[in-house]
């Protein structure tokens, strides 16, 4: 009985100096954590408090009572929305181009940076950098505006070139298969190089001690990469495609908004244009909330499988 | 000692950072003064010295263009100054008007002192948003401060309206009785009925090239046969580029003039078939001819893909070139747009209007009510401090000056008055028609305030100067190519209401879902396959049981002896 008293006490003091610890660390790096304090609002305004907005979809939003006092309404527009004749087509979409954006779009920027990586003209390297990671500054308006041009079956580059072979132009933006290639590619070609600096960073992190020794072992390019480039990489990889997994049912909906047309809609309509479209043109906030939050719940599930798996396989992951 | 140094600046810029993501979140409103609902307010405005100012939304996406130079400086503005002291503060919409309607409530307090919007009537689109408002206290009951200081503008709520719109949507009976929404842009009186001319327009030089002339176009397939000769043909635009036999302006408008001889004439969106029972036109024989049609002059290149959706800049791109030989749209808009462009350097590929083309009753007259069917209309939000001021300023702007001084300008300075009428000086005449006095409010952004339009009656023409100088293309629209035929009755889409599953029909027979399936038929493989579409289209309004809202429709018809299908 008393040794078990003394263990009990034992590990209150530790918990207490562990406490005790902690508070020392806040305290003595207290100029740093004040850092914190934007990131911690930030998220408290913007991503908490608007967290209540979720409870529209079990009520029927009115404009006088607002989000505090419209009425409880239960699963009226849960279920309206599964039983909404598109369902499945809206889940079908947004899994389907994200995920063909996740297949192609998530190796991409690792490949640009390793080639980068091996780059040993510091200018060209540079240069190169810049002009990659100029088109995520541009907005997608800017950008689907200059494809649609590019695209144009009428002065288009891409039919001009065509016509110039003799053959017939063709109306690119119009068609399921070429939607989704120029999706795919302009999602590419504006993320590409903004996203390699993380992969870059990571590289730089690697121990250049670890290609000597490997060199002096025989090792060339293709080995190092394999066994230590990749290796190194492994953690950011895993984190990020952690991330990108549970964006998988997010599949941009500025860009498929703005490349959409009357003949596409049944491959591009996704589950957040078919939102804005309910919320904001014809007005059923409560039941756009519902498409918005079903939309979350299936990340969220997302998220969690992947970073369980993460976890499991390779030891690296979000939590 | 230098530690310290960089640790406050540290302190200092994370404090910074922190409050400056709260600053966004303050709410504040500029204008008027502090007490609720505006009645009777002793606004800032009765300080003779402080002008009151309003802060007006004008809803119309693309109405940006009528922006002004200065706000309180022009001439119209330092009029209604004068006489009411109240300055207009304009704001545009610049992207889809129930959108920007729908955010504007959706967010609770509306930050504007009037706001002019589409009101089509019915209960979809921008109607319902501003009707749903009304019902739910968005906006302010005008019934006190009409009847106060609204003479001139309380007329504008019954005079040339058609009579089931009014009784509907501008007295929707689930107001109880207030009046939230004032019609603008109404006649004031039968021959103040502007016909806007819509039809089809083709490049005159293209025409002449292949030996056509307007009248040929009697038919749809007139329009086919003439695009499939431009495309072998081999015409160029302003710059040199091959042309696109036909397009139309920004998102589809108005290429529906192409396939008017496949259009069921109809008041309410109803048809009777062979077997006397009533349904919706999209199940019309005629509806499977519109998509086969359409389906041919896109699969054969006759007809430009890209403007189903495209935009107001690209549409404007492409006719500013006279890149389309074929288009469509009404007249106003053909004539003032060209002056400004194509016209100067290539008169030559003027488009001029063709048809008359019949309708698939072989009608060339266009069905009308008496009365408009749906009007913009503007409304003041429930919290405005300066509605009085708001309805003082409108009423000027509504009485015979008033009027005078938003389309001419200032008596005197850019008009004479002859015989009662106002005639335009010479020197304002061509600036007036060219559209560069909207900029400094003449014929411009006040005009969204202004209801009972008295052109023929009391001005004695339609556009400033064409009293001195009719316009005869215009004439010969309202005359040969698209002339009015009006009915005096009460829609039958109106009893949709007293259906029990109203909401569900409502959203069933939505315009975008129709309009989606059938431009997606244009653009399939085959003909067969569009007509799949269409039938798909079909199969849903069937699933969702609109055979018995049908029923429930045919059961009206002994309700009242004036009903228009």
């Amino acid at each position: 009985m008393k040794e078990q008293l003394s263990q009990g006490s034992m590990v209150l003091k530790k918990e207490n100096n562990y406490k005790n610890n902690i508070l020392k660390k806040i305290l003595k790096y207290r100029i740093l954590y004040l850092f914190l304090i934007p990131p911690v609002i930030w998220f408290f305004v913007f991503g908490y408090i608007p967290m209540y907005g979720i409870t529209l979809a079990f009520r029927d939003y009115r404009f006088d009572m607002g989000l505090w006092h419209s009425p409880w309404v239960g699963f009226r527009y849960v279920d309206k929305f599964f039983s909404y004749f598109q369902f499945w087509n809206l889940l079908r979409n947004s899994f389907l181009i994200s995920f063909m954006k996740l297949l192609i779009g998530f190796p991409a920027p690792i490949i640009l940076a390793l080639l980068l990586n091996e780059v040993r003209i510091a200018k060209c390297k540079r240069i190169v950098q810049t002009v990659s990671y100029l088109p995520h500054f541009v907005s997608w308006v800017v950008v689907a505006t200059i494809f649609t041009k590019f695209l144009s079956p009428h002065g288009g580059f891409f039919n001009d070139l065509r016509q110039l072979f003799g053959v017939e132009p063709i109306f690119y933006l119009g068609q399921a298969r070429y939607f989704y290639l120029t999706v795919v590619f302009t999602e590419v070609w504006k993320g590409v190089g903004f996203g390699s600096i993380i992969y870059l960073a990571a590289l730089s992190g690697i121990n250049p001690n670890l290609y000597a020794a490997a060199s002096i072992d025989g090792a060339g390019k293709w080995r190092s990469l394999l066994h230590i480039t990749l290796p190194g990489l492994a953690p950011t990889i895993s984190i990020l495609l952690i991330l990108s997994v549970g964006n998988l049912m997010k599949a941009g909906f500025e860009q498929i908004l703005l490349f959409q047309t009357p003949a596409t809609l049944t491959v591009s309509e996704i589950l957040e244009t078919y939102s804005l479209k309910t919320g904001l043109r014809e007005g059923n906030i409560s039941y756009a909330t519902v498409v918005g939050l079903f939309q979350s719940l299936v990340s969220m599930a997302l998220i969690t499988t992947a970073n369980y798996s993460a976890r499991k396989f390779s030891g690296t992951s979000l939590w | 000692m230098k530690e310290k140094m960089k640790k406050w600046p540290a302190v200092f810029l994370a404090i910074t950072m922190a409050f400056s993501l709260l600053v966004g979140c303050e709410s504040g409103r500029e204008s008027g003064n502090d007490k609720p609902n505006g009645t009777k307010t002793e606004s800032s405005g009765n300080e003779s010295d402080k002008p009151v100012h309003v802060k007006a939304f004008i809803c119309w996406n693309g109405s940006s263009s009528g922006r002004l130079e200065d706000e309180e400086n022009n001439p119209v503005a330092k009029k209604i100054k004068e006489a009411t002291n109240v300055v207009f503060n304009f704001e545009f919409a610049t992207s889809s008007e129930v959108e920007n309607l729908n955010l504007m409530f959706a967010a609770g307090d509306v930050p504007y002192d009037v706001v002019a919007a589409p009101y089509w009537g019915g209960d979809g689109g921008e109607t319902g948003v501003i009707k749903k408002a009304g019902k739910q206290g968005m906006l302010l009951p005008l019934n006190d401060l009409l009847d106060q200081y609204g003479e001139n503008i309380k007329p504008a709520l019954s005079t040339m309206v058609a009579k089931d719109f009014y009784e509907n949507d501008v007295r929707d009976p689930d107001f109880n009785g207030n009046i939230y929404v004032v019609p603008y842009q109404t006649a004031a009186a039968p021959e103040d009925v502007f016909n806007w001319g819509y039809t089809v327009y083709a490049r005159k030089d293209i025409m002449e090239a292949l030996g056509w002339k307007p009248e040929d176009f009697n038919h749809s397939e007139k329009i086919y046969e003439f695009l499939k000769e431009v495309k072998a043909g081999d015409f160029k635009d302003a710059t040199g580029n091959p042309v696109i036999p036909a397009g139309n302006w920004h998102n589809g408008w108005a290429y529906g003039e192409m396939i008017r001889s496949f259009s069921v004439p109809s008041f309410s969106g109803f048809f009777r078939d062979e077997d006397g029972s009533l349904k919706n036109t999209v199940f019309s024989p005629m509806m499977d001819e519109e998509v086969k049609f359409m389906h041919k002059m896109v699969s054969e290149g006759l007809f430009d893909p890209e403007a189903f959706r495209q935009n107001d800049t690209i549409a404007k791109e492409k006719h500013a070139v006279g890149r389309y030989a074929v288009s469509a749209a009404h007249y106003p808009h053909f004539r003032d747009f060209f002056r400004q462009n194509l016209l100067d350097e290539h008169p030559e590929m003027e488009y001029v209007p063709v048809g008359p083309i019949e309708d698939s009753s072989g009608s060339i007259y266009r069905n009308e009510l008496k009365g408009r069917a749906g009007t913009p209309a503007w409304f003041i939000p429930k919290n405005s401090k300066v509605a009085e001021h708001v309805i003082k300023a409108i009423n000027y702007m509504n009485s015979d000056e008033g009027k005078r001084l938003l389309r001419y300008g200032v008596e005197g300075i850019h008009y004479d008055m002859n015989n009662g009428k106002p005639v335009v000086k010479p020197e304002w005449l061509k600036k007036m028609n060219a559209g560069e006095t909207r900029k400094i409010g003449i014929g411009g952004v006040y005009l969204e305030f202004m209801s009972l339009t008295p052109s023929m009656s009391q001005w004695g023409e339609f556009t400033p100067g064409e009293a001195q100088k009719p316009d005869p293309v215009y004439e010969k629209i309202i005359t040969e190519i698209s002339p009015y035929k009006f009915y005096e009755g009460y829609r039958a889409s109106y009893f949709a209401k007293e259906y029990p599953k109203y909401e569900e029909i409502r959203e069933l027979t939505d315009g975008n879902t129709r309009r989606d399936y059938i431009e997606r038929a244009y653009f399939a493989k085959t003909q067969e396959e569009a007509l799949k579409i269409l039938n798909e289209y079909r199969n849903y309004l069937l699933d969702g049981d609109i055979e018995k809202y049908w029923e429930f429709m045919d059961g009206k018809s002994g309700a009242r002896e004036d009903i228009l299908w």
